[in-house]
């Protein structure tokens, strides 16, 4: 018994996941299936079945982006949508866009250092080894000269988690063999805001 | 077989259901299980050639940890590191928007701060005490994720923006984060070495020897890559990234969810369909597996979707259009 609702959203949702082959939404290709994400672009509502009469199970955010599964023809002109944290319900299509709305948020890109792979031989492997790459991997890296851009972005990635959980490489470009207390604080921290 | 039909505990559900919606539920399920049956893109994907590697129950953990005894700490992350670089050059490079790094990365390490190391000194004490995860995220619009040795994981955009909510992310990281735990790779790549292909014609056989690393870190990417892990490696990983991600209060559904997206992933993938696996288990067989842990749970799944879409999907749109011409 106690595993009844679990097993109902599951059949249930084995159900939206079946339609899809069933229904075959409008922008596929005949007989593919189709999951996708739709963005609302007004503030829409959402219905418990497709049609502009049946009841109002609430109000979607514009910009809010909905995941869809299963669309009804001709059309497509009713989603069947679940929107972010919430239960599916149905969206008129004309309140929706394979856009989101809106401004886009901004891109905070982060600058690619120079791993160092590369550089004079005298020097490549000092400069990697300071920026977190080990010597066998700079030494690969080097002698494959395709993986330079990968060796520069890799080693940037290595430094942003670095920076962010206070967990700074040996001069060798070798971690040291422990486990960090302070990523486990880090971790409550983070998993506080989560709803 | 599969498609044959319910388990006797949903037949027993069912019965609590209107006909109508049985019968409704049964074209889907059967429409569902043969979508399933297929083959697909190689999202955590099994391997078939994989059988050799020993298997992660916690009977063999002690001997294959001493088996793999050889291989350092530095040795297992340069080879994680290595192989990352050529796995990044073969997926597009990475996402490097400063946002979204950290938060898929602060989303791993929360899952991953929940676990240990599984490989264990007769002593005891973990073979390998150090663990970290970094979490890149691969520019690449196939579904898929990596788990490499040293805790490098690596995660496509494709997956990530058929993900809606953190629940669903942190069972993704969980599993590849269990691949590390279980030093699935070195066992593989143990196993590899055992047939003296990385020593042909080098005077010196240890890892450390540049020659025999190339060959290593050559032969991981691409195992990595075309093949990837056992069933039951990738059935432990399932399992033992739930217990992660649930232990960090995140959904259980959240992995059904995840395994329901790469179900009808593949299903769309005509390339990956081609390349059938026999060893390879659907997404259903898998949540079959783990049926009975996520059935503890309840909830639907979308737990942390709000903060995903701000966080994640949001950011991945700001760099697409930052990115374009």
């Amino acid at each position: 018994m106690r595993r009844t609702p679990i097993l109902a959203i599951a059949l249930s949702s084995l159900l939206v996941a079946g339609a899809v082959l069933a229904a075959d939404p409008a922008p596929a290709q005949p007989g593919t299936a189709k999951v996708g994400f739709i963005f609302a672009t007004t503030s829409a509502a959402l219905r418990e079945s497709p049609n502009a009469g049946s009841k109002e199970l609430g109000r979607i955010p514009s910009g809010a982006r909905l995941v869809y599964r299963r669309i009804v023809e001709p059309g497509p002109s009713w989603y069947r949508v679940e929107p972010p944290g919430g239960a599916p319900g149905w969206i008129s299509a004309k309140d929706t866009s394979d856009k989101r709305p809106g401004a886009v948020a901004s891109s905070k890109p982060i600058p690619v250092e120079d791993s160092g792979v590369g550089l004079a031989k005298s020097s490549s492997s000092q400069t990697a080894a300071a920026r977190g790459l080990s010597k066998a991997a700079v030494e690969y890296a080097a002698d494959r000269k395709t993986l330079k851009k990968s060796a520069d972005e890799f080693v940037t990635l290595e430094h942003v988690v670095e920076k962010q959980f206070g967990d700074p490489h040996d001069s060798e470009g070798n971690y040291p063999d422990v486990d960090v207390p302070g990523r486990k604080e880090h971790a409550t921290t983070f998993l506080e805001g989560v709803k | 077989m599969i498609s044959a039909g319910f388990s006797r505990r949903q037949a027993r559900f069912a019965r609590l259901l209107p006909l109508a919606l049985i019968r409704r539920a049964t074209q889907a399920a059967a429409a569902f299980f043969l979508l399933a049956a297929l083959p697909g893109c190689a999202i955590l994907r099994a391997a078939a050639t994989g059988g050799d590697v020993v298997a992660a129950t916690k009977d063999s953990v002690d001997a294959r940890g001493a088996a793999i005894d050889a291989i350092t700490g530095d040795e297992e992350r340069a080879v994680g590191q290595a192989t990352a670089i050529a796995v990044i050059a073969a997926y597009g490079g990475l996402v490097l928007d400063q946002e979204l790094v950290e938060y898929v990365n602060e989303v791993g390490n929360a899952v991953a701060r929940q676990g240990e190391r599984k490989v264990r000194r007769k002593t005891g004490e973990a073979r390998i005490a150090s663990r970290r995860i970094f979490v890149g995220v691969l520019d690449d619009k196939r579904i898929n994720a990596f788990g490499l040795p040293g805790g490098y994981v690596l995660v496509t955009r494709g997956l990530l923006e058929n993900l809606q909510s953190e629940s669903e992310l942190a069972w993704v990281l969980g599993h590849e984060m269990a691949h590390c735990d279980y030093e699935h790779g070195l066992a593989a790549l143990k196993t590899q070495m055992g047939t003296g292909a990385f020593v042909k014609g080098s005077t010196k056989t240890g890892i450390a020897d540049k020659a025999v690393f190339g060959r290593i870190a050559d032969w991981y990417a691409d195992f990595i890559v075309t093949r990837g892990f056992d069933k039951k490696a990738e059935k432990d990983a399932d399992a033992l990234g739930l217990e992660y991600s649930t232990k960090a209060g995140y959904d259980a559904l959240g992995a059904w969810r995840v395994l329901t997206i790469l179900d009808v992933a593949e299903k769309a993938d005509a390339a990956a369909t081609a390349k059938k696996d026999a060893s390879h288990e659907s997404p259903v067989v898998r949540y079959g597996h783990l049926r009975a842990a996520i059935g503890a749970k309840k909830g639907l799944g979308t737990m942390g979707a709000v903060r995903y879409d701000e966080s994640c999907l949001r950011k991945l749109e700001a760099y697409s259009v930052a990115k374009a011409p």
